[in-house]
């Protein structure tokens, strides 16, 4: 089966004072259809490079990235990115920025069928009461729920999410990745999310990857993760399966970072 | 040891602020006011009586007098040579609104165009930097050399004094765009058109206006000036006319009806300003 996105031996570096340093060397990783992956690494690995380039946002050196086995001509509507800082646009209301993604994405320009389309995704991200608000009247989970709902409505073949519970307080932080789990568990679709959080990782994805420190990094692992679906967060805290998975992680991760302090101080 | 020093100064009687008699600072700023003009108008009086002054210097009655009558009866017009302020205001004010037109029409389009583009901002830098220190009135000349017409000068010249502060925040204004933005828009496949028009513009909005504000002020100085020299109408005119006559009090009265004018095209702006401004 063609996998939904495909990204095939990427290199990105980047020149600064002369000095020319491999940020990511040689990543692949697919994600299938009705798949979620999370791509998991220390901070500043470069892992959100590897999701720009997906994205189309950033362009590698060499490699490629297809979708459905085509390969993309940078950004498009194809892939719905949710954007760790919300990324709203500040003049429009929340209603005026979904209308502003599906004019562009989808070519609607029935006001009817775009008001349907957009109370719906509401209803789902439980923003009705916020619809006629103007982003900065909204908290940091408000917000990105609108950032969800937004990357929803374009019906893209991919979700791709750059840690987007990573600016959020720890209690909302839960509250919205239990919704997100939810409301994906409920309407399957291919993702691809980067984040530093081994929980979320194991919470919400099928396969977690673990990018190696960088310069250079490469992707040192893939991990299948075995929780049956639906998948309930008090559930899984309870497994010792859950434990154990979460100890290799972060004993994968912490290797990850020893590896690079032995070789900084020999 | 802090600690102790913040409760012992809670309780302390003498650092109690005496609540009753603190004015506010707007009560304060008022009263300030008040006695400062008091004084500048005592100072003037005694001045124009002392005879030091020239004898064209009126007293701050006679100024009074003549302001009231020129507001009563602004639109009067005997004759070329004699007509009310407000005649002369008009005509300075379309005359305002048409070049300040121009130059927004070309510096708005003209600095989106370069602030997206680095080569275009390269390649036109260098007219910026060298006209835009370029005094309004030097370009008189050039404006009659042009078009043999006083009308079109004084509109050239209000267009090219204005553009530079338009050209220059609309630059600054599409670069300090955030580029998350544009992503945004690149992601959802947004056209180049609505790109423009729906991330673009709103989002230098603020700056641009902030640009358009100073472009009417400093049109709004320059008319002035232009006017004086082309003559025919309009409120600089007016202020060459009535040195002419040796009507100084005249001349006062035309100074503070410039200032008010100026004063709420500055406020309009303002309100569009706070209209365009978005919070993060």
């Amino acid at each position: 089966m063609t996998p939904r996105l495909s990204i095939g031996s990427v290199v990105k570096s980047y020149t600064a004072k002369k000095t020319r340093t491999t940020v990511v060397d040689r990543i692949s990783l697919d994600v299938a259809p009705n798949e979620f992956v999370a791509l998991i690494g220390p901070s500043g690995c470069g892992k959100s490079t590897v999701l720009n380039i997906a994205a189309g946002l950033v362009t590698a050196e060499s490699g490629s990235v297809r979708v459905d086995g085509i390969e993309i001509a940078g950004p498009g509507p194809d892939r719905g990115v949710v954007f760790q800082n919300y990324a709203l646009l500040p003049w429009m209301t929340v209603r005026e920025n979904l209308a502003f993604a599906l004019r562009s994405a989808r070519e609607l320009h029935d006001k009817v069928e775009i008001d349907r389309l957009i109370d719906a995704m509401l209803a789902t991200v439980h923003l009705t009461h916020a619809a006629e608000r103007m982003p900065s009247a909204l908290s940091g989970g408000m917000k990105q729920r609108v950032g969800f709902a937004r990357a929803l409505l374009i019906e893209p073949k991919i979700v791709l999410l750059d840690e987007p519970f990573g600016a959020l307080d720890a209690l909302t932080r839960a509250h919205l990745q239990d919704e997100v789990l939810a409301l994906w568990e409920r309407r399957p679709m291919a993702a691809l999310m980067v984040t530093h959080d081994i929980d979320e990782a194991l919470l919400l994805a099928d396969r977690v990857a673990i990018m190696s420190r960088g310069p250079s990094a490469v992707i040192s692992r893939i991990i299948d993760v075995p929780f049956a679906r639906p998948r309930r967060r008090a559930d899984l805290m309870e497994r010792p399966e859950f434990n154990h998975l979460r100890t290799e992680l972060l004993a994968q991760l912490t290797h990850e970072t020893e590896i690079i302090e032995n070789a900084l101080a020999s | 040891m802090s600690e102790a020093i913040v409760t012992g100064s809670i309780g302390d009687p003498e650092r109690e602020p005496k609540r009753a008699r603190v004015l506010d600072d707007t009560t304060k700023a008022a009263i300030a006011f008040a006695i400062s003009l008091v004084v500048i108008v005592g100072a003037w009086q005694l001045y124009a009586m002392s005879g030091y002054a020239s004898k064209l210097l009126p007293a701050p009655g006679a100024v009074a007098v003549n302001f009231f009558e020129a507001v009563r009866d602004p639109f009067y017009s005997h004759g070329d040579n004699d007509k009310g302020i407000g005649i002369h205001l008009l005509a300075s004010l379309g005359r305002v609104a048409a070049g300040f037109a121009i130059a927004t029409l070309i510096a708005v389009p003209l600095g989106i165009f370069i602030g997206l583009s680095p080569v275009a901002s390269k390649a036109f830098d260098p007219y910026i930097q060298l006209l835009r220190p370029v005094s309004p009135l030097a370009w008189l000349p050039i404006g009659l050399a042009l078009s043999k017409s006083s009308a079109i000068t004084a509109l050239f010249v209000i267009a090219i004094s204005s553009l530079w502060p338009i050209l220059l925040n609309t630059i600054y204004g599409v670069r300090a765009i955030n580029p998350v933005y544009l992503n945004v828009a690149r992601t959802l496949g947004t056209s180049r058109w609505n790109t423009l028009r729906h991330i673009v513009l709103p989002a230098a909005a603020p700056n641009i206006v902030a640009g358009l504000r100073i472009g009417i002020g400093i049109a709004w100085l320059v008319i002035i000036a232009a006017e004086m020299l082309i003559g025919g109408t309009g409120i600089g005119y007016f202020v060459w006319n009535e040195w002419n006559n040796l009507s100084v009090a005249s001349i006062i009265t035309a100074i503070i009806v410039i200032g008010a004018v100026g004063l709420v095209l500055d406020r309009l702006f303002g309100v569009l300003h706070d209209r365009v401004r978005f919070g993060e």
